[in-house]
């Protein structure tokens, strides 16, 4: 980098239009200033630091939110006296030195001297607003200000949407970029759109926001891996998990429940980790909208319910033998679902499949059944876990309302009733499994295995190349 | 071995946090800002704050002493079998040795092994050796224990991850075989310095040829070395009978010691620095910084620390809020009035209330908000009906114009008008007029009809 400057840019707006939920989002912090709906939450300029290669490069300040610029708009117009020929600046300035000013126009105030020591602005509107003769105001006073102003229309996601009379506001000063932003469900490349924009508009740090833009991306692309990798990681140990039951019913519905408890945690680890990784607390959850509470999944992968909510018709034997609570595959007397584990695991090493069938005959010879954790509810997992990563990248974190962690998946136009509609390859999926089946020491919490490590970095691209994460990119500002 | 030790530390906290979660770290993570700049290192020096907590700090010095114990251990078994298998090979004093049966049995096996051992290099998934494998055996026995465990695992992964553990084993492995080759060569020094010993070869069926030839080829390598190669004469003297001549015996002495000095202990040697250099290549760069889940919360964590958080002053008095410091006149005209600021037209109004109220313009600007200041001045109407929309939000500037207006009547009202939509904010509305001193608002259209017929 052969810049050492670090930008200052002000956000700035009327009160109540998302200036802090804006400054939520942009820092990944959701517990940055105070959020209400109200006027005058904001009562302070606040900093927010972002870093480039652990160095501070650009400094956002939150402002107090203008509430009277028509007063305001009138003081600054009457202080040049008759015959004087000020400017924005100069103005500006006058106003600025003026105590009594300060005092009357508090908030105002403090918003103008920050932005007079700023290199840009970003005057951010509230799109579910009509244009008012205050609004029209405050972009005057700004233009005074003579620095660089990029508006940002929030709330776009949200109904009623009123841009086009904002962008035409806009247009009336002389601003013809803009960017569309909405802090509570900002496009996935959002953070790189505003660099690039304020790029142009800044000519002196566009080479700081270049990089700033191309960090964004790159920490973007590594979170989704990370979390994907989370993701496989959590369907690799739960395949691998096996148990010895006896046959008798009692000992079996208390070796199920603590084997589904089991897959419970390590789902409620896996959410707890994703949210970490995203930047987001336990409590973005509410127990009314999810499953989530106290950390525990109250739908188990188990249940129809689930099933459904992940969007999966899979095939209705499948589906029946999960809704009854058969999740598990039952290695018993026939050998039913041995073989292709068993071949999984011969192609792997042979002591491996000795070793299996060792086990199994072991099992047999004590009268035990075999436990293995089912395709579907696998499929579960994995849906529903892609799903989350999938919410959690459309969630600003000014977002207040608890995450919706089961939209409904796109339906394909060719996909047949009954036909699977699972959003990744599922051959690849269902390779990975088998191979994580054979090797029952995967499910070990200390389990670092080489091999193990090798099945997780081969699910993850299968994951990656899903159509939860191919359909979504953001609509550019034109 | 430079990076050696960070790493370790590092992996050993992030199974820690991993299995037992995040421990406070605020005073970690300001230590490690303060240190670099750079991710990684920031990510080690995070660690290596935090190991002292977590206890891992003597659990990774438990876990290299146990390695480097075992070690030990199996290279003073091997010290102990090197030189039991030079005594043996070498037989009773009184009977001839059989150099070539003795050579075969100090030298098949290492040499084996050690052909395995290259073969296996070739091999993608090949191990270390055999030796390795067991002290890796011992280890995994010795150290499962708590902190000790996770030590243990946290060495194997950096070993994994920068494809040492084949090296680790391999240096093992041909470590301990050089131990117990110089067991043997010390064994055959002490047992030749000390005893007597005569040499022969012997053979049913094979030409002695065979085994000038053999001799020869085998101690052209020890030769260069130095080592004397018995002459074919002395050979062809020493089949099936000893000589006991004592140049004889010494060549045949230098042979053997030679032999397995130059076939036996060099090579392993030579392998076993070559090893040594490509393990210490491993440790040698810093790696790239990881971008798993864990890594990229601890370097959000630190740097959301390293943000400090800064404001411009001390927050402003709250209540900067106008008043209704004038009160309203006290007589006015028999004349009711409405204005809509900035929401309902002249059209809505004249819909709810008639022809029975004079409805002033809408308030939109500056320019709209003088002239009907001035129309109320001369109009002094007895009640005013204020109406904004409920969906704005209540700011400053509204409530100025609002209190504007209140001098010039006796009394005036605020109404709220309400869309379907939600974004309505009656409360907000509510609670901002009662603190400026204007009396709750209107919220109904009926209410507000009754109330400028002159019902409270």
């Amino acid at each position: 980098m052969t810049e050492e400057t670090v930008l200052h840019i002000a956000v700035v707006g009327h009160t109540n239009t998302g200036k802090t939920s804006l400054l939520r989002t942009l820092t990944r912090d959701r517990t940055f200033g105070e959020v209400a709906d109200s006027a005058g939450t904001t009562r302070h300029v606040q900093a927010a630091t972002v870093q480039l290669d652990g160095r501070d490069s650009l400094i956002w300040y939150d402002t107090p939110g203008l509430e009277d610029s028509m007063a305001l708009f009138d003081w600054i117009e009457q202080l040049s006296r008759p015959g004087q020929r000020l400017d924005g600046p100069e103005r500006i300035g006058l106003f600025l030195r003026d105590t009594k000013a300060c005092q009357l126009f508090e908030q105002e105030s403090r918003v103008l001297a920050q932005l007079v020591k700023s290199d840009a602005t970003m005057y951010v509107v509230d799109v579910r607003d009509p244009v008012l003769a205050k609004h029209r105001d405050e972009l005057a006073i700004l233009q005074m200000c003579a620095k660089p102003v990029l508006p940002i229309l929030n709330f776009t996601a949200q109904a009623p949407s009123l841009a086009q009379p904002w962008i035409e506001a806009f247009a009336r000063q002389g601003i013809h970029i803009y960017v569309a932003f909405d802090s509570v469900t900002p496009p996935s490349d959002g953070e790189q759109v505003l660099y690039d924009t304020l790029a142009q508009l800044l000519g002196q740090g566009k080479a700081t926001l270049q990089a700033l833009s191309s960090q964004a991306q790159t920490a973007r692309e590594r979170r989704r891996k990370a979390a994907l990798s989370l993701v496989a990681e959590l369907c690799v140990t739960t395949a691998a998990i096996k148990k010895n039951v006896a046959e008798k019913p009692s000992q079996r519905e208390a070796a199920l429940s603590a084997q589904r408890k089991r897959i419970g945690d390590l789902e409620s680890a896996c959410v707890a980790e994703l949210l970490r990784l995203y930047a987001f607390a336990p409590d973005d959850y509410t127990a009314a909208e999810l499953p989530v509470t106290n950390g525990q999944w109250q739908a188990d992968p188990f249940s129809s319910q689930a099933l459904k909510q992940a969007g999966l018709s899979l095939g209705k034997g499948a589906a029946v033998g999960a809704m009854a609570g058969v999740a598990v595959d039952l290695l018993s007397a026939g050998l039913t679902m041995g073989t292709g584990t068993l071949i999984g695991a011969g192609a792997g090493s042979i002591w491996n499949g000795i070793d299996r069938w060792g086990s199994l005959l072991k099992a047999q010879l004590m009268g035990q059944v075999q436990w293995r954790v089912a395709d579907a509810v696998l499929k579960v997992l994995a849906v529903r876990n892609l799903q989350l990563i999938q919410a959690l990248e459309r969630r600003g974190h000014a977002a207040q309302s608890p995450i919706v962690a089961h939209p409904t998946l796109p339906k394909k136009a060719t996909a047949g009733a009954g036909e699977s509609r699972l959003p990744f390859d599922p051959t690849v999926f269902e390779a990975v499994m088998i191979h994580a089946r054979a090797n029952p020491e995967w499910a070990e919490s200390l389990s670092n295995d080489r091999a193990r490590q090798l099945a997780v970095q081969a699910l993850t691209p299968c994951f990656e190349a899903s159509s939860l994460f191919s359909a979504y990119c953001s609509p550019r500002a034109p | 071995m430079r990076y050696l030790t960070d790493p370790w530390l590092y992996e050993a906290v992030r199974l820690s946090e991993q299995q037992s979660g995040w421990v406070d770290d605020s005073a970690a993570n300001q230590q490690a800002i303060n240190t670099t700049n750079d991710g990684l290192g920031r990510l080690w020096s995070r660690a290596k704050a935090l190991a002292p907590a977590l206890a891992l700090e003597p659990a990774v010095a438990k876990v290299r002493t146990n390695l480097k114990l075992s070690a030990l251990l199996l290279c003073f078994v091997a010290l102990v079998l090197g030189v039991s298998a030079g005594l043996t090979a070498l037989g009773q004093a009184q009977d001839a040795v059989n150099v070539i049966w003795a050579l075969l049995a100090l030298l098949l096996v290492p040499t084996a092994s050690f052909v395995l051992w290259a073969v296996s290099c070739f091999v993608p998934q090949g191990r270390g050796g055999f030796l390795g494998q067991i002290w890796e055996w011992l280890a995994n026995r010795w150290l499962s224990q708590g902190k000790t465990a996770l030590a243990w695992r946290a060495w194997v992964t950096v070993a994994q991850q920068r494809g040492a553990q084949r090296w680790w084993l391999a240096v093992v492995t041909h470590g301990i075989w050089a131990v117990l080759l110089i067991g043997v060569v010390a064994a055959l020094l002490a047992a030749f310095s000390l005893r007597h010993y005569t040499f022969v070869w012997q053979t049913t069926w094979l030409d002695a040829e065979v085994f000038v030839g053999f001799a020869h080829a085998i101690g052209a390598w020890p030769g260069l070395l130095g080592f004397d190669v018995p002459s074919a004469n002395t050979i062809l003297l020493s089949g099936n009978a000893a000589v006991d001549s004592p140049e004889v015996r010494q060549q045949w002495a230098h042979w053997l010691v030679g032999c397995v000095i130059a076939w036996g202990l060099l090579p392993r040697l030579i392998a076993l620095i070559v090893t040594a250099g490509l393990l210490g290549q491993c440790y040698r760069s810093k790696g790239s910084e990881p971008s798993d889940a864990y890594a990229l919360v601890a370097l959000a964590r630190m740097e959301k620390q390293a943000q400090k958080p800064a404001f411009d002053d001390p927050s402003g008095p709250t209540d900067v809020w106008p008043q209704a410091l004038f009160l309203p006149i006290q007589e006015g005209t028999e004349v009711n009035a409405t204005v809509s600021i900035e929401t309902a037209s002249l059209d809505d109004i004249h819909a709810v209330f008639g022809g029975q109220v004079h409805a002033l313009m809408r308030i939109e600007d500056r320019a709209s908000r003088q002239q009907v200041k001035a129309q109320l001045q001369a109009m002094r109407p007895k009640r005013l009906l204020m109406i904004v929309d409920a969906q704005h939000t209540p700011d400053r500037g509204v409530f100025n114009t609002l209190l504007a207006l209140t001098p010039h009547v006796v009394q005036a009202r605020l109404f709220l008008q309400q869309a379907e939509s939600k974004r309505n904010r009656v409360t907000q509305w509510q609670e901002k007029s009662q603190a400026v001193g204007m009396g709750p608002p209107l919220t109904d259209w009926s209410a507000a009809v009754q109330w400028m017929n002159g019902h409270d």
